[in-house]
């Protein structure tokens, strides 16, 4: 199974490169291909726009009827709230408002805490790219170091027990590992903290603040970075095999580089392209968070904020959300892109 | 093949292990002096600030705050906070629920019953140091009383009667009523300060963040992160004295067990919101005392009799099987209520009958043995036979052809209820009702019901120590109105309509004392008589709190298992707890609660106390020896546990 995805994440890595060769191919140059790429990128962020809007007005339940939860209300009332949240215009409309709001930046007021959807959401993005962004940069360096390690000498102890211990954590599901951590550091021996970003009534300031930010980020944190690091191992370990047996390796062995100085300088650049482009995938999906982690460690993230949005529910938070987390794959998608194009001379050149 | 060279690859190595050692060596480091802060909330004995402050009071909560405006906050922590922050005129009190002066010292009727004069306390300031007056009594009124407001839709319960409010003078505030209205001795409003609310307008009401709220009453908001935290502190010139407890903190935990743990640790010292099995977890926690209290909630088997509009316009596709009386008594008789409370509550509720649940001894009315549907599958068959429904194929009764087939939905969110179904749908398949389960979303639910789309539904009630609200829930004028597909729902989710009861529902309100008791025990031995609903069961709020760093608690209604915290409509024990060893200050006591336990029994409470019974004491006394024993046992095991860590 964990084989089958990986060959499909390298297989999506070997297409996009064959894509970018493919665009750039006729000698159109460089900053033709830029800005191709940018241009796409930028209508489909507004197919996103479009997508969002009408996905929230098809869902059933009448968002006023919502709004009003837990108190009396008359059809006059009822009137009232559609006014004040733009309820009860007719769709194209809405969908005006909702185009020139969000190009000032407007996302609209939540439904369940009254105040800005950005604000709302502004909130919970540090504590999410705290957690999953050093979770993530963690897991890459390390992944990537094992693979290497690990696929440069194919076979010894450490590949063996790496593979086998990379595989076990990828089948291992976040919140179970996070659950058993928490029940071992923080109820066995209580080590470290039950849950949240502070200590409660506050972490104290400067110094001693950022410590009881580094004390309630480390399990959390932990459980990330483990289940994600075997991705980044598996993949750069298989693309590093598929390097060893190559002519231009032989050539470098030939010329009486040393073996580090061939795997360094010559293998691992290669290998590292198909790593690159899954970084950066992964980099996009930084920002939706991680739900279930977030959950067991009441990490008050982006993640957590859309699943209770979705549960409310809070449209408003939802589709200012999904916005956000689309432009970040978007985003992440160009940087992939223009990096390859960087790194790849195959692409930059076809 | 190749071998590995350690040498040239230190740099990788490094890199790699640098960002890693960021977090996995400082974390045991900074562990090894955070956990020594944290455990110090348990060593010592006496109140000693440490870097936490021995006086901060953490309340954990699997719920969580959605924002200071009280106009517009739902969950029941938004309450919660806003009942601290706020002062109201009266406050339900702590012993029997009958009105106790808060900002309003005193207040008196006219003859016709139709103008209420009220007495502001003088001397008391705004947190921001501006003096509160009967002005701001009467703005926040006059605001609540404006037609079709966000204000008046908030508070409607209260203020739908007053037609006029005015200050009279500095210290007085007078309200005309449209109608004899007794209730006006019990306006659970909170007081907002006019020089800081008149800035904000009617539009804006909606979308007004109040970040920083300016209030009257025993605590000061410092902090608000949405799920995260609210952190207060003790209001230094509140007017019933400093509080003895100098922060409190509501924490969210998005993982109940996690919340367990933090209780376990000390790390918090109240826990709300447990599953019993987490509850259960506690058990014999060295410190930790839990109370298994019976709160004002409740579970229902809805039933649709016969979905019609306000003006008897029937809508709709309900099965009119249930209609009929035969057929609901039946289904009552077929549901196995002890079975629920032990299988789905964990033992944590009682079977359900009538709709005012038992803590509100005033107002419930228990059915007599004879007269409760007791679990009965037999009579529940005997009835359904009698009236007609013979058994079919397949196991299913039919009746002219047609077979009793009912729909059952609930709202997927709840536990409870997700529990719940499959019992009620085997016991109703065993008299021969065929049921079709499907859970959703509770806004869906909503609009199925306000559509009169349903045959019968699983939901609960939280009922306030005034039951006027829940009453009205079963008037006609509470049923669906607006026009078809969607119709916009009353309250009544039941389609339930008597003259005689909405009579009755008029007649309470404008009576007081036992006149009233009667007509509502009356209200509530007609629903049940006729049982638009089928009551399940009587939930209790399980807490666990810890009793070895704070004391003072003053439960509500006054017994060793009222609830403690998150009482209804009432906030009683934050004004009096203070950490264990120090003692209260009388000023305190005016202020707060009225009788906390341990405390000797005040004259009032020994009547309400009377109404635990021996038996009762004698469970509770050998539970605590039981449990003091366990505690030793596992005091002494866990010192030894500590001495091995040590070394």
């Amino acid at each position: 199974m964990a084989g089958a995805m990986l060959e499909g994440a390298l297989a999506a890595a070997q297409e996009l490169r064959g894509e970018e060769a493919g665009a750039a191919r006729g000698g159109a140059g460089l900053a033709r291909n830029l800005g191709i790429k940018i241009g796409s990128a930028i209508v489909t962020l507004f197919f996103v726009l479009v997508f969002n809007f009408f996905l929230f007005r098809v869902l059933p339940a009448d968002p006023a009827r919502n709004l009003a939860r837990g108190t009396t209300l008359t059809a006059t009332q009822m009137a009232a709230i559609n006014k004040t949240y733009g309820l009860g215009l007719p769709l194209p409309a809405q969908f005006w408002n909702y185009l020139v709001q969000t190009f000032h930046g407007n996302l609209g007021i939540s439904f369940e805490y009254h105040i800005g959807v950005s604000q709302v959401i502004g909130s919970a993005l540090w504590p999410t790219i705290l957690l999953v962004g050093t979770s993530t940069v963690l897991s890459t360096v390390i992944g990537v170091w094992i693979g290497i390690r690990g696929g440069w000498n194919r076979g010894s102890t450490f590949d063996k027990t790496s593979t086998a211990i990379n595989n076990t954590l990828y089948a291992m599901p976040d919140f179970w590992l996070g659950m058993v951590l928490l029940i071992v550091f923080a109820s066995k021996w209580f080590i470290f903290p039950e849950g949240g970003m502070h200590s409660f009534g506050g972490g104290g300031t400067g110094l001693a603040g950022i410590n009881d930010l580094l004390w309630h980020l480390t399990l959390p944190c932990i459980v990330l970075t483990l289940v994600y690091l075997a991705e980044y191992s598996l993949v750069m370990r298989s693309s590093l095999i598929d390097e060893l047996g190559s002519d231009y390796l032989l050539t470098a062995r030939a010329k009486g580089l040393r073996d580090a100085m061939v795997r360094r300088r010559h293998a691992v650049p290669n290998a590292l392209l198909p790593s690159i482009t899954l970084i950066m995938l992964n980099l996009g999906f930084v920002i939706s968070g991680a739900i279930t982690t977030e959950t067991v460690f009441s990490w008050p993230g982006l993640g957590l904020l859309s699943y209770n949005a979705l549960n409310f529910p809070d449209y408003p938070v939802l589709e200012g959300a999904f916005l956000l987390f689309s432009a970040a794959v978007i985003a992440a998608n160009l940087i992939a892109d223009l990096l390859l194009t960087v790194l790849d001379p195959r692409v930059r050149q076809a | 093949m190749h071998r590995s060279n350690w040498r040239p690859n230190w740099r990788l190595t490094a890199a790699g292990l640098a960002l890693c050692a960021g977090l996995a060596a400082t974390g045991p480091a900074l562990a090894a002096t955070t956990s020594a802060t944290a455990t110090s909330r348990l060593s010592t004995a006496s109140p000693s600030p440490t870097a936490h402050g021995a006086a901060t009071f953490v309340v954990g909560d699997t719920g969580a705050v959605d924002g200071m405006n009280p106009y517009v906050g739902q969950t029941s922590l938004d309450f919660e906070v806003y009942g601290l922050v706020y002062d109201n005129l009266m406050d339900y009190g702590q012993l029997n629920y009958s009105p106790q002066p808060r900002l309003a010292t005193s207040w008196s009727v006219s003859k016709n019953q139709l103008v209420w004069t009220y007495h502001i306390r003088h001397g008391v300031k705004w947190s921001d140091g501006v003096p509160l007056t009967a002005a701001d009594v009467a703005y926040t009124f006059q605001r609540d009383i404006q037609p079709n407001s966000v204000e008046f839709s908030d508070n409607s319960a209260y203020v739908e009667n007053i037609t006029k409010v005015t200050q009279t003078g500095p210290y007085t505030v007078q309200m005309t009523v449209s109608k004899p209205t007794p209730n006006m001795d019990k306006l659970i409003v909170p007081i907002l300060p006019k020089h800081i609310w008149e800035h904000v307008s009617e539009k804006q009401v909606s979308s007004f963040a109040n970040s920083n709220p300016v209030g009257s009453g025993p605590f000061i908001v410092t902090r608000f992160n949405i799920n995260q935290s609210v952190d207060l502190r003790a209001n230094p010139s509140y007017w019933g004295g400093k509080p003895g407890i100098s922060k409190l903190v509501f924490q969210n935990f998005t993982n109940p067990s996690a919340e367990a743990i933090a209780l376990k640790n000390g790390s918090i010292d109240f826990a709300e919101g447990l599953t019993p099995a987490l509850f259960n977890s506690l058990k014999g926690v060295p410190g930790v005392t839990l109370n298994n209290a019976p709160s004002g909630n409740w579970d229902e088997l809805a039933f649709n009799n016969g979905a019609e509009t306000v003006n008897n316009k029937p809508i709709g596709n309900g099965n009119p099987a249930l209609t009929d009386i035969n057929v609901r008594h039946a289904i009552s008789y077929a549901l196995n209520r002890p079975e629920l409370v032990s299988k789905v509550l964990g033992g944590y509720g009682s079977p359900g009958s009538t709709v005012v649940p038992p803590i509100y001894p005033q107002f419930h009315y228990a059915p007599p043995a004879s007269a409760t549907y007791a679990y009965d599958p037999a009579k529940a068959d005997q009835i359904l036979t009698a009236d007609g429904w013979k058994m079919g194929p397949g196991g299913v009764r039919v009746k002219n052809g047609k077979q009793l087939s009912l729909r059952l939905y609930w709202g997927s969110d709840s536990p409870t209820y997700n529990a719940d179904a499959p019992f009620i749908s085997e016991w109703l398949s065993a008299i021969g009702i065929k049921v079709t389960v499907t859970a959703m979303s509770d806004s869906t639910l909503t609009q199925d019901i306000g559509n009169g789309q349903y045959d019968m539904f699983i939901w609960g009630w939280g009922v306030e120590p005034n039951p006027d609200f829940q009453l009205s829930v079963f008037t006609c004028a509470q049923r669906s109105a607006g026009s078809p597909p969607n119709y916009t729902p009353g309250w009544s989710d039941s389609f339930f309509c008597d003259k005689q009861y909405d009579k009755l529902y008029l007649a309470q309100k404008s009576l007081d004392g036992a006149a009233r008791d009667n007509v509502v025990r009356q209200m509530q031995q007609i629903l049940y008589a006729d049982e638009p609903y089928a009551l399940l069961t009587y939930d209790n709020d399980p807490q666990a709190y810890r009793s070895d760093l704070f004391t003072g608690y003053a439960p509500q209604p006054d017994t060793r298992n009222g609830l403690m915290l998150f009482q209804e409509v009432s906030w009683w024990s934050y004004r009096c707890l203070r950490p264990v060893g120090t003692s209260p200050s009388l000023t305190d006591h005016n202020a707060g609660c009225q009788h906390e336990i341990g405390a000797p029994v005040q004259a009032e409470a020994a009547s309400t106390g009377s109404s635990v019974s021996g038996a009762m004491i004698g469970g509770i006394a050998a539970a605590v020896v039981i449990l003091g024993l366990a505690g030793l046992f596992l005091v002494r095991r866990r010192s030894a546990a500590t001495a091995d860590e040590r070394e």
